[in-house]
């Protein structure tokens, strides 16, 4: 009896497990413009050398790809300290570091929602959750306005600006806290955000 | 893709960094295709036979990356499976669509089969009412009726993917007085 609950739940947290790394693979930027971009980019340049290459080895005196009789003549003629030269190769140097930086993983697309099928994710945008965090708060009463912001990548909680025009607000941050948490345990994000209260009141 | 891609941008950054720091030394007065390296070119006949296969292993693997990543940006979008399976899963799509509608809170669903014949890719986008129970709405969707789309499919691991929109009605303005001051 105990064996078969210690390993249903062993079971349990795999498929946990895997649900969210299937929800990470699949929220996760493709960078599918920077990957085509350096494909092309490693194609052409491959290309154009190895027919280049080719062409030399062969002492065929003569560049079969447009263009490249100029630049070769450009790169025997002008030294190191030339503008030009500099210029391009500090293109060269910016274009690495951009696709270098598309390598990076990236924040998900969204926020991914709690699950044990390892054959399901979903996910809910940020500002729906932002939405409904600031709907939560609303629903107190006494709460005139509201905004939520943050999950962003600098501001991870998630912050729920309120205003009440109580000049006594009392427990009210206590009260939109708990109905933010409430509506968040209702979603059931994969990773529950930190939630901030922050209440303006009448001071006249 | 992201291991090829940082592979192709250190090579660049390095190779613009090193054109740089050159500029910055004493062979700063040389041009990039220094004779020396000519002369060297000439007096090795292995060196241009090998630097072009290198450059020819290069752009091979080039159109070989483009074309993987080609299929995955199509396959996105447009499905590589079969007429028959297509056809069965436009069939058991509406079934998924009517029952998912079916649950609480449910407003509009809307299915797509994508991906291979190896990876096949279910995407769904939900919309559901702003304060619904989403985490029962997304148990109920897996259990029933993306279980069913499953074995209507005869596909038993394909993954579902579900995307929920969240829909509010129009703020209104909220009155200023009625609530009485808390203590």
């Amino acid at each position: 009896m105990a064996e078969a609950l210690v390993k249903d739940l062993i079971e349990e947290e795999r498929s946990r497990r895997q649900a969210r790394r299937l929800a990470v693979r699949e929220f996760r930027p493709r960078r599918a413009f920077a990957g085509l971009a350096a494909a092309l980019v490693v194609t052409a340049a491959g290309g154009i050398a190895a027919i280049e290459l080719l062409a030399a080895t062969l002492h065929s005196g003569v560049h079969p790809v447009p263009g490249m009789g100029a630049l070769v003549h450009a790169l025997r003629h002008h030294p190191w300290r030339d503008a030009g030269v500099r210029e391009a190769a500090a293109a060269t140097a910016g274009c690495g570091l951009l696709f270098l930086l598309a390598a990076l993983p990236g924040r998900l697309r969204g926020v991914p929602l709690d699950g044990a099928d390892p054959r399901l994710a979903g996910v809910v945008r940020r500002s729906a959750l932002r939405r409904a965090a600031a709907d939560a708060a609303l629903t107190v009463p006494g709460i005139e306005r509201t905004r939520a912001r943050g999950l962003g990548l600098l501001r991870r909680r998630l912050v729920v600006r309120t205003v009440t025009h109580y000049r006594n607000p009392a427990n009210l941050e206590e009260l939109v806290h708990a109905a933010v948490t409430a509506r968040l345990e209702r979603i059931e994000p994969m990773h529950r955000p930190l939630v901030d209260v922050r209440l303006r009141w009448r001071k006249d | 893709m992201r291991i090829p891609i940082a592979a192709t941008g250190a090579l660049l950054l390095l190779c613009g960094a090193s054109a740089l720091a050159l500029s910055a030394t004493g062979l700063a007065g040389h041009p990039p295709l220094d004779p020396a390296v000519t002369d060297f070119a000439a007096r090795s006949p292995w060196f241009l036979p090998a630097a072009a296969g290198i450059a020819e292993i290069l752009a091979l693997a080039g159109q070989l990356w483009l074309v993987v990543q080609g299929r995955t940006v199509v396959h996105l979008r447009w499905p590589d499976l079969d007429p028959q399976t297509r056809a069965h899963s436009r069939a058991a799509a509406d079934v998924l669509v009517k029952t998912a509608k079916e649950l609480p809170d449910v407003q509009d669903v809307r299915v797509r089969l994508t991906g291979t014949v190896n990876r096949p890719r279910l995407v769904m986008h939900v919309t559901c009412a702003g304060d619904a129970l989403l985490s029962e709405v997304y148990g109920e969707l897996g259990a029933g009726p993306v279980e069913r789309y499953r074995r209507a499919l005869g596909m038993p691991d394909l993954k579902a993917i579900v995307r929920f929109r969240l829909a509010f009605p129009q703020p209104e303005k909220r009155p200023r007085t009625p609530h009485p001051e808390t203590a």
